[in-house]
């Protein structure tokens, strides 16, 4: 069970340029003081897991992963097929709510034209 | 019938060219005209006020289902007792209401149905041709034209067969729909003029459909 250094150096150097987006949306009030603390835990998070592999050990050893990239793939998947679940969902609902908002802003704001020359 | 309680329902995108005209000649046959103007980037909505219609707006594009919804919703709310569903681009001639009104009685549905004519476009031929037979094989009905707009049906048929499809998958799914509530139907034969061969379904359309109509079927 090793890291290779190349793949640990691009994982710290992801983990920091998310960290700074992270910060950056934050700062333009993209989400509150709870979300940016949750993506900031998640990303340092990422980032002791690849700097230190051993702190990961015993999870891999007990789901029988033997190389820490395959983990790191794994996990990688199944993270973002919650997220893409949980996207799809979100435009679902907001969809719904655009659907209930325009037909409603269209029936209050009706306009009748004379009716003339029938 | 009493004529204030008949509701034509006219979806609009960008139709400013036609509907003005599409008006002028359905309040010889309806007062009660509704155009729902779908997010139209041209002076759609403004000609069809000016045209003397009743006139919503959707203020981004939803699609044709979504339009006709907001206007058949906006028609029921307001007194409709039938209502007639029909484009806004001159394909459907409004001379042809009182057959659909004559038609409605003793049913709940009427659909608009096309000869079949060469004038049609050849994509819009063979994926008509391809959709009713999925549709009458898998549901068993007898419809020659599913994919036509031009309907009619009672408001309290409408309640039953109110889509969820904002798009154009709308008139299958209301006659999923009709179907699923046994409503009672009959056809008539309409006459179409062509103005436009791009404008309507596309063939990315026409695949969406075939396969929604075989998921109503499986989750229905």
């Amino acid at each position: 069970m090793g890291m290779i250094f190349g793949l640990q150096f691009i994982g710290i150097l992801f983990a920091l340029v998310m960290i700074y987006f992270t910060f950056l949306y934050y700062k333009r009030e993209q989400y509150d003081k709870r979300g940016f603390i949750v993506w900031l835990i998640i990303w340092v998070g990422f980032m002791i897991m690849v700097t230190i592999p051993q702190t990961i050990y015993g999870v891999m050893e007990a789901l029988q992963i033997k190389r820490t990239v395959d983990f790191f793939v794994i996990g990688g998947f199944l993270i973002f097929s919650v997220i893409l679940f949980r996207m799809y969902i979100i435009t679902k609902q907001t969809q719904k709510k655009v659907e209930d908002l325009v037909r409603d802003v269209a029936i209050k704001g009706v306009k009748i034209g004379k009716k003339t020359n029938k | 019938m009493s004529e204030k309680s008949l509701w034509v329902i006219i979806p609009a995108y960008n139709e400013e060219k036609h509907i003005t005209k599409v008006i002028r000649n359905t309040k010889k046959y309806c007062s009660n005209i509704v155009v729902v103007d779908d997010g139209s980037r041209d002076k759609t909505y403004s000609s069809a006020v000016k045209g003397g219609a009743i006139a919503l707006k959707h203020v981004v594009n939803l699609g044709k289902g979504a339009a006709v919804k907001t206007g058949a919703d906006y028609a029921v709310a307001n007194g409709a007792k039938t209502l007639i569903f029909m484009d806004s681009d001159g394909q459907h001639e409004p001379k042809e209401i009182p057959n659909f009104v004559k038609a409605l009685k003793g049913v709940d549905i009427i659909y608009g149905s096309r000869r079949r004519s060469k004038k049609m476009p050849v994509v819009f031929r063979f994926g008509n041709y391809v959709l009713n037979g999925l549709m009458n094989l898998i549901y068993g009905m007898n419809i020659s034209d599913t994919q036509s707009g031009y309907r009619a049906l009672t408001s309290s048929a409408y309640q039953k067969v109110r889509w969820s499809s904002n798009d154009y998958r709308m008139e299958s799914e209301m006659i999923v729909n009709a179907g699923k509530n046994n409503l009672k139907y009959k056809e008539i034969f309409i006459r179409t003029l062509y103005s436009d061969d791009y404008k309507g379904t596309t063939a990315v359309d026409g695949v969406k459909i075939a396969l929604h109509i075989l998921w109503w079927k499986i989750s229905r």
